[in-house]
This record gives C-alpha cells, structure tokens and sequence, in this order.
C-alpha cells in the first residue's frame, strides 16, 4: 500500500493505494467524495510517487530517481519527462498549478509546463542549488528546499503568477546545538509550512541532537515560528497587530514543549497543536497570545501553551453490520487507538493510521474550550478567532456576567469585554479599508500593510443585551455584593466600548442609570454625569427629569445635558415650563432667537394656571409686543387659538391695551408723515 | 489694612451646655458639657451658660419657629447653634479693633463686619458634625461620655480652628473634584468596582488625588461632612512625615495605612482605625422609595440638626490608604477586624491599579492646570449645590490674596442673592480699592468672581462677568 500526500489542503488531499504496481488496481481516496476515484496500470516497477494535477486531468508518476511519468487520463496517453541535470536524482516534485509541475532534485529545481495536448513537458525556469529535501505547500504555492549540511539554510521559492517561480530571500533555522560532526540536523518531517491569520508561517521542530551537551541536559524539544511579518500583542493584552518586518522570514517566536520524544503538527484554525506521541496528548498553541513573561524586546519570546496538554478526544470507529455479523463476539464499535505508532499526521490537519486503514481531519471543539481552559479571559480569546466560537462564547458569557461560575471576577468581565470590543473595532477598520481600497503608500516605497484579516464574528451589544444583559439587570439585586456586581458589569461594558472607540448604544446608559437609581446611588450617577461618562442625547436628558421626582438635582443634570446638545432648546424651554417658570422660559426664548417661533397658546396657558395675574399680564404683553414685530400687529392670528387668553386678559384688566395704543398711535403718525 | 482685620478675629471661647442635665438650682455646673478654654474658672463657665440660657428663652418668647442665630456685643459675637434638642453650642469669637483717630485721640474701634455671620455659623455647624462623625449623636450618650467624648475632639481640635481663614468657601462646604476626561473616569470606576466587589465587607470608597475628590461612593452629605474632616484634619499634615499606622516592608512598593487620630494607632497585629458614623439616609442602598425620601433633604443648605429622619446612624470602620498622590478612602463594616494579612490582602489588590491610577491622574490634573487660565486680576469661586462642587481660583498658592473685604463683600453678597426668587440672577458690589464683586445665582449654582482692574464701572464688570460665564459654563446650563 502507497500514500501520497498529493496537496496540503485538505478537499484536494488524496490518497493512493497502489496495489502490485497497479496491476490490480489503483485506488484513489478522498475526502472530497468526487475526487475519489480508482484505476489499474501496468506494473512497470514499484511506484516511487503518484499524483494527480489539481483538476484530476493528468496524473504524474514516479518510478524511476532520475524521471516521471504523465498520462493523461482522458486518453491515457503516456509522456516522460526526465530531470534537466543528469547526473541529479530527483528528491521530491510537486503539482504547482492544473499544467505547471516543479522538480526538486539534488542538484536544483526545475519548473515545467505540462502540454497534454502534445504530450510533452516544455521547461519553464531552473535554478541549481543542492538541496537535501523539500517541503512544498499547496496552498499557499510556497516551495521550501532545505540546503547546507546541517540542511538548516532553507529557500523559499513561491509560485504566484501562472508559469512564473520566484526566488525569495533565503533564511536559516537556528539549531538548539549545531551537531559535531556536522551532519543533517533539520529534517523534512520537522518542517511545516502552514498559514496562520493568513500569514505564511514555517515552523521548525528542534530537538537537541543525541549525544549532545544540551541532549544531556535533556533539553525539551521547542518549535520555533518563522514569518514575515511579526504578532505585536497591544500592551492591554486585549488584541494585537502585524507589525511589517523587512518582509525576510525570521524566527518571531518560539513554542515550548516541554517535552522530548516524537511529535507531530496539525494546524487548525489558525492554532498549532502538537501531538507528543510518548505522552499520548496535544498542546495547543496561539502565536496570538501574549507571549510569557516580559516580552518587551525580545525577538522570539517564549510561547506556552494555551491549556495543558490533553488527549484528543477518542473516537470509536462503527463497524459495518456485515464485520459485526460475521463474529457476533466482535464489539460493533472499535475504539481507536490514539496516538498511534502506525499514525501518519498530515497537514494541515489529517491523521491517517495506517494500520486500520482509516484517515480523519482533526477538528477543534469550540464547546470544550470553557472547560478546558479555566480562565475565561483566556477561553473567550480562543472563541473569538474561531468561527464556531460564537455561540460558545455567548454561553461564556452568560455565565461569567451572571456570575454563574464559582470565581467570576469583575476584572475577567474587563478583560473579556475588551477582547469584544477590541473585534469589533478590528472588524469596523477592516469594513472600512475593504471599503476604500488599499492606500496608495501600499504600492510605494513603504512595506506593504500587513493584510487584516475579517473577523469571524463579533458580538455587538445587541447581542450583550438579549443574550445577557437582560437577565442580568432583571434578576434580583438583593444583597450588596448583588447590586455592585450589576453596575460593576455595565461600568465595564461602557469602559471597554469606549476604550477601544465603539460607540456606546443608548440601552447601556440606561440600564447603567437604573440600576444606580435602583441603588440610591443618586451621588454617583452624579459623578458619572459630571465626568461625561455618559453620553449625551435627548432620550437621555427625558430618563433625568423623570428622575427628578426621586432626586431633584436630576433637573440640572438633565439641563446641563440639554445645554450640551445645542439642538434643545425647545426642550429646555418644556423643562421650564414643566415648572412654571414663565419669565425664565421667555427670558431664555429670547437670548436664543426663538421668540418668534414660540407656542403662544402654551405659555400663555401656563401663565394663566398658575394664578399669578402679574405673571400673565407680563407674558400677555410679551406676546402682543411680538405680535408687533414679526407681524406688525398686536393681535394674535386666529391660528393660534389665543381666544380663550385674549378673554381671560380682557376680564383681567380690561379691554384696553396701553401697548397697542402706544403702538397704534406710533403706527397712524409714522403713516401720517408717510 | 484690610489684612490686619481678619487677623484679629480670636476664639474667646466655645462651649457645650444642655440645661436638662442640671435643673435644679446649685446644679448649673452639670448643664456644661464641654467649655472651652478649659482655664475658665467655674464662675465664668457658668455666667456664659446662664447668659445663653436667658437669650434662648427670651427670644423664643418672640419667635418661637427660627432659632437664635447670633447675640452682637461691642466686642464679641456670640454664635448660637442647637443641634440636637437641648444641646446649645455657642461659639464666642473676638471682633477686630481697628485703631483710628477721633477727635485728634486714638480711639479703639470694634469692626463686626469683619465677623460674618454665615461664615461662623457655617464653622459651628461643621464642628457638631465632626463631633457626630466621629462620635454620634449627643443624645445617645450619657452626660459623663459627653464630657469625656467631647474633651476627646475639640481639645485637639478648637487650638487648630484658623478662624481668621474662614471665608465663603466654609459657608459652601464643598468639595473639590478632580476634571477627569471620560476614559480616566471609567478607568478609575473599574478599579472602584473591582475593589468592592472583591471585598463587600467595604462599604463605600472614596478617591482622592492630591486633596482632589476624584470619586465618592457616599451620599452627598456624608461625603460633604467626611471631606470637611479630612481636610481639617487629614490633609494640613498628609506629608512623609505623618507616622504610616501600618506598611507591609516586604513589597517597597505598597502604599500605607494611615490614620487621623492619634489615639487610632493600630498594634502591631491589627489597624484600629477611628469609627465614624455616617448619616443613615445615605449609607445603604435602600430601595426606591427609601431612597427618595433621604435624598429629597440631602444637599440642603440650611441643615436643620435634631431631624428624627436622622437620628440614627450607621458606623463604619474608617480606613486611608496613602499610595504616592492618591488617598483611598474606604468605609468598612464594624464586624470586619483589620488584622495584618487583611490589610495585606488590601493592600496586594489595590497597590499595583492605584499606581497606575496615580499615573493617569497626574496627566489629568496636568491638563486641568493647562486649561484653567489663571487671570491675576480675576478671583473666581463656584458652588453647586447639587453635587457639592467647588471650584476656587481665591486662595492661590502664588497669586495675591485677595482682600479680606471683597471676601466680605461677598458672602454678604450672597446673603443678599439668596432672597431671589425664581431662577436667581446677577448682583454687583464694589469694594475699597476698585474691586468688584460680582456674582450670578441661581437655585442651585453660585458664581462669584473678584476684579481688581482699575478705572472699571457697572457695565464692564458685567461684560467682564458674561465673558467669563461664557468661558467657564459652555457645558452647562448656568446661568441660564
């Protein structure tokens, strides 16, 4: 039986069972049921590695060191090509494009076009280097030759554009300990090239070398991080960003073990998990996280893992009824060995034993994380880059605001909430960059921008409020520490919102106002208005002065508020009214230019309940004396519906009005002399 | 001149007398709680008691609703003050002499403008409530515990009552806060939050930075009446040189326990800081309803003693932690016992966001200072009375004091302003030497501003006045 990894991602990941040469048949597996395929061949000699081209047209097969074979499968036609050097043998070659194939050989790698139609392979570029192995990514198109004795100066070549290879900057692996005497040190199986939050990542798994001072020591094997661009967690812990490097790959961080022995890569989600095949358990790493200890400085600093090292959760195979059938004393389930010495780990994330003759993808479990990992700050920034994470973290949470968790801590809820918010203004500035293109400097002379990824969710305060915040203003508040923790929360959720710049929705505000009412803590809520912690708004100003009833310095506040938002004046003018204080509402009427547009009728019913005949007298003649002047008459329009007023007034004081005389008078000798 | 008139305000004497405690004739002695200078001979004691004994009664045949207030005498003012039922303090203060020239002689002339009424009865009200933070009500106490308890905090405290310092700022009795931007604010909540949260047996906290009240979580007047206190008190001496009650030396870092009576000094296995008692309306989270009941009256400025709204209170524990330039105040239940690894506990959550608090703050009050002009020529002072704010540019550290009549001028001003009905408005006054007082009020907001600008009248004092209402109030709605 023969595998071969024929791409990295896992749709296009085959498998080949070859069997006798072909003779009998070539079975084809996948994890895409329409790449699944099966055939048989002439057995020409032992298959040293098959592949077919990303679109299944061609497949290519190596029996020999020195050439491959294509047959094209539609017409099975056959053509061979050998490797340009001649006395090189070739180390390993790849499908880099539908019709473009590159040979890694000892000498060198060649890139060539394949023609089908002609039957024959056309040269495109070659480069000579020696090389010792290679490790080639599908996905991202990106070739890496390792050179050197101690194989640890690696070459990157990267296939971008259609029938172009490119040669890029070459960098080295530092060793734990350089072996003596010098000899391969770096491996193929130690090296994954992989993408993490879209980022071209080599990872190097370094072990002491036997029989070395550091093997003695018993060095814990490490996984150093090679990448272009560097993660620059923000100094609050709560996000990060890729911060430009030269664009040469180096080392930006290191993953520490803490173990020896053999282990194996997945990459899923943007996370690195270790499999340690002697401990039987899996480290799971996130190049994100703030790295341990004062990272301040510091090159590569130290990574560890997210949680302790854990199994993988077993997995029972069902066996078809027929198996079961033939031995009733046969379980109908069988519990695969994890961890297996027959185990093949693939990348990404791929594990094939060989002996059962079963291949799987290894997924994360998003539910299990809370449970894993104890702090929830930690726990809620692994959910937050996982796509599957959403409803998880909302169960967080719920539990961690409605403190249903035995330690919940109000500086948790901090930290949690700023990973929120920290998202969501992550997600805001990629809409809007997406939205305008990428700058001009881009294209320039400086570095290119580190590209941001979109976020794969983000919870908005929408979210917050029904899925948490509800219940937790609804519950009861008895105790001290209750009420505390409620107002402790939504000081929090304002806090973060506001430390990373997302606005604040108006329900926050008030939720946060209720309850300090709830409280009595009328001094506070004072404070917090005092110190514009709050917003201002209209909707706002109304919660105030229906406040006032219970704390009559709510008034001023609202007043304060009102003042602030420039566009209330007829507002202000209600508050005043609201308390009967006519001459103020005029007096404030006229310093802003609003008498014109005043409501007659409503002030002057005020005027007139409150019983006070000087006080209607002044906003009476107040009225006809702007009357006069917008429209040169005393009298009200019939619009208005003064009529009633006009009566109170005449039974008042009378029908004669010494204004409108004086007025009249002025009017018939300015006519008069006209 | 004017300066020499404040100075020779003096105390003459203060005492403490309830006349129920010795009704009988021959028994006027028990009627004095507490008299203060203690080397008054008896006779004398008694004299000053019976002398306000007959005024009380003698006034009340007049009017029995408002209580006596102040007795003016050639050479002294007598300040009358009835805190609970039957308890009269009466403050005695010495007017100044004025040396003048009459009839080509020299001639004592006494000047009882110099003494303000407001102002002192201001000074006996924050005296009662300082005796009654830190020891409760009078009522609740027995004759013999009154006369130890009050020996206890006015024997120290009337030597140190710079009455020739009191001006407006002690009618006000307000509180300076620290301008914080938004974010500080929320930042300094957190840590407020995380803190009582973390330990309920706290509760309340209080934050000052440099003198600067930055957060309460008391009620307005318990948080009116601690400040007086602490300032008073706590911060004429809060330097290195004040005896830390308790310092973990393990962490150099940490800040220290304090404490304002010298009696309070903790052993070495637990603090023993002074029990003060706070005015019951505001120190729980009462209900709705409960709430609005204490907090109607709260922020009144003629507080009337001997409520029966008031007379219970509630005692807490009072702690200060010092930790650079940041004071926190905390209120801590009776029950809790301060024990070394208590504090230590304390002190392990609140040393690192406290200095980093301490950090925040200082570029807060850096920008304050940027912003708030200093006009050498303009004094301001401004008082809300819904939150106790007080802002005052009058007492400077460098610019020139302003004169004690204009400061007369002014709370005689406001005296006068407070008659104004509805929504307040603007007075004017000029004093010697082409100073202006200048003043808007409203309900709730007084602003008085001092210009000392030569050859100004009625008209530029007031564009002067608007301008700087213009430039101080943009954000609020003052005067209207």
């Amino acid at each position: 039986m023969k595998q071969t990894n024929s791409a990295s991602r896992p749709r296009s990941f085959q498998i080949f069972s070859v069997r006798s040469g072909g003779a009998t048949g070539v079975v084809v597996k996948s994890l895409d049921p329409a790449r699944n395929t099966s055939f048989r061949m002439e057995d020409r000699g032992p298959v040293i590695s098959i592949k077919y081209s990303p679109d299944m047209k061609v497949l290519a097969i190596q029996r020999a060191k020195t050439s491959v074979e294509f047959v094209n499968r539609d017409s099975e036609a056959e053509y061979s090509q050998s490797c340009r050097s001649k006395s090189a043998t070739i180390v390993d070659f790849f499908w880099v494009a539908d019709s473009e194939v590159v040979y890694v050989t000892d000498r060198g790698v060649e890139h060539y076009q394949v023609v089908p139609s002609r039957r024959q392979l056309k040269s495109l570029k070659t480069c000579s280097l020696s090389s010792n192995w290679c490790v080639f990514s599908v996905e991202l198109s990106y070739l890496l030759v390792s050179t050197g004795a101690l194989g640890n100066t690696l070459q990157p070549f990267a296939f971008r554009a259609a029938g172009t290879m490119t040669k890029l900057a070459k960098f080295d692996v530092e060793l734990l300990e350089a072996p003596r005497p010098a000899r391969l040190a770096l491996h193929c199986h130690d090296v994954t090239v992989c993408s993490l939050h879209g980022q071209l990542t080599v990872l190097a798994l370094l072990h002491a070398p036997p029989g070395s001072a550091a093997d003695a020591a018993g060095q814990p094997a490490e996984i150093r991080v090679h990448q272009a661009n560097k993660w620059v967690p923000s100094p609050d812990h709560s996000g990060g960003e890729w911060a430009n490097k030269d664009g040469s790959i180096s080392r930006t961080s290191t993953l520490q073990l803490n173990a020896r022995g053999n282990f194996a890569i997945s990459i899923i989600d943007n996370l690195v998990i270790v499999h340690h095949q002697e401990s039987k358990t899996s480290q799971v790493f996130d190049i994100t996280l703030p790295p341990a200890g004062d990272a301040a400085g510091v090159a590569a600093p130290l990574q560890r893992p997210v949680a302790p090292p854990a199994a993988i959760r077993p997995f029972h195979l069902r066996l078809s009824a027929g198996a079961a059938a033939l031995d009733a004393d046969e379980p109908a389930q069988l519990a695969c060995e994890l961890y297996a010495a027959t185990w093949v780990v693939f990348q990404p994330n791929i594990i094939i034993d060989a002996k059962l003759g079963c291949f799987w993808t290894l997924e994360l479990c998003a539910a299990a994380i809370p449970g894993a990992l104890p702090d929830p700050v930690a726990a809620a920034r692994l959910l937050l880059a996982r796509a599957a994470g959403r409803p998880v973290l909302l169960r967080l949470l719920r539990r961690l605001l409605l403190r249903q968790t035995e330690r919940a801590r109000l500086a948790d809820v901090g930290g949690v909430l700023d990973l929120l918010n920290e998202q969501t203004r992550r997600q805001q500035e990629h809409t809007v960059s997406s939205q305008m293109g990428s700058p001009v400097s881009a294209l320039g002379t400086s570095p290119p921008v580190a590209p941001t990824e979109p976020a794969p969710f983000v919870i908005t305060q929408s979210d917050l409020h029904s899925e948490v915040l509800c219940d937790l203003v609804s519950q009861q508040m008895g105790s001290r520490a209750d009420q505390r923790w409620v107002t402790g929360v939504l000081v929090e959720c304002v806090r973060s919102l506001t430390q990373h710049g997302v606005s604040v929705e108006h329900f926050l505000y008030e939720m946060l106002i209720n309850t300090l009412v709830l409280r009595g803590c009328f001094y506070q809520l004072q404070q917090l208005l005092q110190y514009h912690a709050v917003d201002d708004s209209k909707p706002l100003a109304c919660l105030l002065l229906s406040l006032q009833s219970v704390y009559p310095a709510a008034e001023q506040m609202a007043l304060d508020m009102l003042k602030r938002l420039g566009n209330a004046n007829e507002e202000i003018i209600e508050v005043m009214l609201a308390r009967n204080d006519v001459t103020a509402a005029l007096r404030y009427a006229r310093a802003n230019e609003m008498v014109s547009g005043l409501s007659a009728r409503k002030i002057l019913d005020v005027a007139m309940n409150s019983g006070d005949p000087d006080l209607f007298y002044t906003t009476f003649k107040f009225f006809e004396e702007r009357n006069y002047r917008t429209k040169g008459k005393v009298d009200f329009a019939p619009g208005e519906h003064c009529e009633l007023y006009v009566r109170h007034f005449n039974q008042l004081f009378g029908v004669t009005s010494s204004l409108r005389d004086a007025l009249e008078a002025g009017q018939r000798r300015d006519e008069g002399v006209l | 001149m004017s300066s020499q008139q404040n100075a020779g305000v003096e105390l003459c004497s203060f005492f403490i007398f309830n006349s129920t405690f010795g009704p009988r004739e021959g028994e006027e002695e028990n009627k004095i709680i507490y008299y203060h200078p203690p080397s008054a001979d008896i006779n004398s004691k008694v004299k000053d008691v019976g002398l306000v004994e007959a005024l009380v009664q003698f006034s009340r045949t007049f009017n029995s609703e408002s209580p006596l207030l102040s007795m003016q005498t050639l050479k002294q003012k007598h300040f009358f003050l009835e805190p609970e039922k039957d308890f009269f303090m009466t403050l005695v203060v010495r007017q100044p002499v004025e040396e003048v020239i009459r009839n080509n002689s020299p001639y004592k002339e006494y000047t009882p403008e110099a003494v303000q009424q407001s102002v002192y009865l201001s000074v006996l009200r924050h005296m009662y409530q300082m005796y009654r933070l830190l020891r409760g009500t009078l009522a609740a106490q027995s004759r013999e515990e009154l006369v130890r308890s009050t020996a206890e905090i006015f024997d120290s405290y009337v030597p140190v009552l710079r009455l020739q310092q009191r001006d407006i700022r002690d009618v006000y009795g307000g509180v300076r806060f620290l301008s914080l931007d938004r974010l500080a604010f929320l930042k300094l909540q957190s840590f407020v939050n995380q803190l009582e949260v973390l330990h309920p047996f706290i509760r309340h906290s209080v934050i000052y930075y440099k003198q600067h009240l930055t957060w309460s979580g008391l009620g307005k007047t318990n948080m009116g009446i601690i400040h007086w206190y602490l300032e008073t008190v706590l911060f004429p001496e809060c330097g290195p040189e004040r005896p830390a009650v308790w310092k973990d030396r393990t962490t150099p870092t940490s800040g220290v326990f304090m404490s304002t009576e010298a009696s309070g000094d903790g052993t070495d296995s637990f603090l023993a800081p002074p029990i003060v008692h706070l005015r019951k309306h505001n120190c729980t989270a009462l209900p709705l309803g409960g709430a609005a009941d204490g907090c109607s009256r709260d922020g009144d400025d003629s507080w009337n003693g001997g409520d029966p709204v008031e007379a219970t209170d509630e005692r807490a524990q009072l702690v200060l932690y010092r930790l650079r330039d940041v004071v926190v105040v905390l209120l801590v239940d009776l029950e809790v016992r301060l024990t070394l690894p208590l504090c230590r506990e304390l002190d392990a959550s609140m040393a690192g966001p406290v200095q980093e608090l301490s950090t925040l703050l200082s570029s807060a009050i850096n920008d304050d200072k940027s912003s708030g002009k200093d006009d050498g020529d303009t004094k301001l002072i401004y008082y809300n009375r819904c939150n106790r704010a007080q802002k005052s540019s009058l007492h400077g550290p460098t610019a020139a004091p302003v004169p004690s009549d204009a400061l007369q001028l002014m709370v005689d001003l406001r005296e006068d302003a407070l008659r104004f009905q509805g929504d307040g408005g603007a007075i004017f006054g000029r004093a010697m030497n082409e100073t202006w007082v200048a003043g808007r009020v409203n309900p709730n907001r007084e602003f008085f501003s001092v210009v000392q600008q030569k050859n100004m009248n009625l008209m530029d004092v007031n564009n002067e006045m608007e301008q700087l209402c213009k430039d101080q109030f943009s954000t609020i709605f003052f005067p209207a």
